[in-house]
């Protein structure tokens, strides 16, 4: 269980099939991590293999995945762009 | 020869004259094939600005030396021709059964020229081949065409036909194969109508030679379950194209609003998969040969006005029938492709219309005196599906359209040209090079237009595309910063080019997963000729530098490597808000990467370089 005093509270929007992985997520589309949580391990705590984690925003810019999350941040996970034919 | 029959088959329409003539190994080792062979033939028979629609321009089917094996992506062929839309080179590709029917009929290219007195079909029947009068299927749809034919000659039969839209000559009328695929852009149906040819139909069952079988066949086996388990775990079987809509409208690459909007996340939610999968019951429908199955079987019943049971939209199609329009009911959107198909039009360049009118008729440009009534207000799905007939029939407001919306616009009112969305003459596909910036020397200097998929460049950008032998890595680029955006627009064009050559379908490499190194096994055991990487994407490069020389003498120079004005003005929200391309430092840093001038020319060093 997340320890709520080192806890921050995200909002994660899920697009496209990764919308499969929403069931951690609460009503308001948030969660609660760890501090110090990167993408690639709320990616974990999501279910989404990190491999297909490589294009995301972090407050509406394109993030590193070395990114720090930080309390109140909104973080957009995009699926590898594949068909765009 | 391993690979190929070395045989080109002509046919004079203007003298019923079928001959075969043999192609040089040179050639085939220069061009490859497809797309590269097709467009080097043009340039050498064609003289500049080639009347379309003239009895010297030549409607080329060509296949590449896949074609003739169970390779993954391979059961495809390419189209090429001069374009009624643009006046300059085009090619244009599709799967379903003709390229391996072609193939296997003893035929490596197909070069069909001059004017037939009257409609007539192309029937090869392995070494039988007739012209026959088409009376009995011109003036029928594309999908009627289809059957009839089929019903006519028998099983085994593989048919490219065109529908009312071709028969017409209307500009953006596409070639539609065995219902299932579609030669969709730059007008090669209309080229085909005006050469009155109705339907080329092909049955081919001779096995082509290859150099090291064994070899070969455990790769074709070895890379269709690494395609397919790719394409399993990251969803593009399951949702196909359309599984893009959510990801590109986050990333301001997909058309709101005819390019004047910047955000619609809810309109993409509904127009995507997963809903589209669910609302339209979309199923994979794969090609010849293909593991991935990107093509959408859907089966719609309510409302009945919707009714398709059938090939489903595409990503493109969602972007210009859709987000383009405001109209986010996949059902409508379904409904519009089915009538795009039947009545053989591109579906990008007809949705690209509809959008015009609607921001024409938004300016007071198009009023309804000249609309027969149709009412272009965002998001009307009664402007798109009324639309689409009076466009491939040449009726009423659609008349205005017969030689595309650039020509149209420019009819209409002085400054309609202002927003027409297009390079070349033709319309944009659906990804936005204000967010994906390495589209813009891709569009601008797309040897046949605006075109993504003669690049694919915008999948690097978005995460879907990376081959480190290419030298193309994750992280390379980021979005809005001009390093590395040439290269990798270049890099992929010489890579797309190679796949038209090879005729691969791109979606093994991009989104399926083949690696290069794959590719180049595949074709080196198939062919015997052991060549390098470098040696296959020089050969990529050769037919696109061929293609601009073919672009230059048709007068499209760097004065033309433009991006429409409309694409030049900063979003105000949105992912891209503020943001406008560093145009001049794009195409100045693509220019020197392919050693052209200043002006757009292949220098002396770089033709001699590639053989040309």
């Amino acid at each position: 269980m997340t320890n709520l005093s080192s806890a921050v509270r995200v909002h994660v929007t899920l697009l496209s099939r990764f919308v499969a992985h929403s069931s951690a997520l609460d009503p308001e589309g948030c969660l609660l991590v760890p501090h110090g949580t990167t993408v690639l391990e709320l990616a974990d705590l999501l279910g989404i293999l990190r491999k297909f984690v490589i294009i995301f925003l972090i407050n509406g810019r394109q993030g590193c995945k070395s990114d720090i999350l930080h309390n109140g941040d909104t973080v957009v996970l995009v699926p590898p762009a594949v068909g765009g034919g | 020869m391993n690979g190929y029959w070395q045989k080109l088959m002509r046919v004079d329409l203007n003298s019923g004259n079928i001959s075969t003539e043999p192609i040089a190994e040179a050639d085939l080792k220069r061009f490859i094939g497809g797309a590269g062979l097709g467009g080097e033939l043009l340039r050498r028979e064609l003289g500049p600005h080639t009347d379309p629609y003239g009895p010297d321009n030549r409607l080329i089917f060509a296949t590449g030396p896949f074609q003739g094996f169970p390779v993954p992506g391979g059961g495809k062929f390419s189209m090429a021709a001069i374009s009624p839309l643009t006046g300059t080179f085009a090619d244009t590709a599709a799967g379903a059964d003709f390229g391996v029917a072609l193939k296997k009929s003893g035929v490596d290219i197909l070069v069909v020229q001059g004017v037939a007195a009257k409609p007539v079909v192309l029937k090869i029947d392995n070494n039988t081949v007739i012209l026959e009068d088409a009376a009995f299927c011109w003036g029928k749809n594309a999908y009627e065409s289809c059957d009839i034919l089929s019903a006519t000659y028998g099983p085994g039969f593989s048919v490219s036909t065109i529908g009312p839209a071709g028969e017409n000559r209307v500009a953006i009328a596409c070639v539609v194969v065995d219902k299932h695929s579609f030669a969709g852009r730059c007008g090669l149906g209309a080229v085909m109508g005006g050469k009155n040819l109705k339907a080329v139909a092909v049955r081919g069952t001779q096995s082509v030679p290859m150099a090291r079988p064994e070899e070969a066949k455990a790769l074709f086996r070895k890379y269709q379950k690494i395609i397919a388990d790719t394409t399993r775990e990251n969803g593009f079987r399951e949702h196909g194209t359309p599984g893009l809509c959510e990801s590109a409208e986050a990333l301001g690459d997909m058309p709101i609003k005819y390019w004047t909007g910047d955000t619609w996340p809810e309109g993409a939610k509904r127009l995507g998969a997963p809903n589209s999968t669910k609302v339209l019951k979309a199923r994979p429908a794969p090609c010849k040969f293909c593991p991935v199955g990107c093509h959408r079987h859907i089966e719609v019943t309510e409302p009945a006005e919707y009714a398709v049971t059938g090939a489903g939209p595409e990503y493109e199609t969602y972007g210009l029938m859709g987000s383009a329009l405001l109209i986010d009911d996949p059902k409508v959107v379904a409904k519009g492709n089915d009538l795009a198909n039947r009545l053989g039009l591109d579906s990008i360049s007809a949705g690209a219309m509809v959008g015009f009118c609607m921001e024409a008729q938004e300016k007071g440009w198009l009023t309804p005196d000249k609309t027969n009534g149709l009412d272009f207000s965002w998001g009307n799905p009664r402007a798109l599906l009324d639309m689409l007939p009076l466009i491939a029939n040449r009726k009423g407001i659609g008349e205005l359209f017969a030689n595309g919306t650039l020509e149209a616009a420019r009819k209409l009112h002085p400054n309609a040209e202002s927003i027409v969305a297009h390079v070349k003459g033709l319309d944009l596909p659906a990804h936005d090079p204000r967010s994906c910036i390495s589209l813009v020397p891709t569009y601008v200097t797309g040897t046949r237009g605006a075109c993504h998929f003669r690049g694919g460049s915008e999948d690097v950008e978005m995460g879907g595309f990376f081959d480190p032998d290419l030298g193309i890595t994750e992280g390379m680029t980021k979005f809005f910063e001009p390093e590395n955006q040439s290269f990798v627009a270049a890099r992929c064009q010489d890579y797309f080019g190679l796949c038209n050559s090879l005729v691969l379908c791109a979606f093994m490499i991009d989104g399926g997963g083949l690696p290069f190194a794959g590719l180049l096994g595949m074709f080196n055991a198939i062919t015997g000729w052991d060549f390098t990487g470098e040696d296959l994407i020089v050969a990529g490069e050769r037919a696109f530098v061929a293609q601009r020389l073919i672009n230059l003498r048709d007068g499209y120079g760097h004065d033309r490597d433009l991006l429409p004005a409309k694409l030049l003005k900063p979003s105000k929200e949105g992912f891209r808000a503020g943001k406008i391309p560093p145009m001049d430092r794009l195409l100045s840093d693509y220019y020197a990467l392919r050693g052209w001038s200043e002006k757009g020319v292949p220098t002396a060093e770089t033709l001699q370089r590639l053989g040309l």
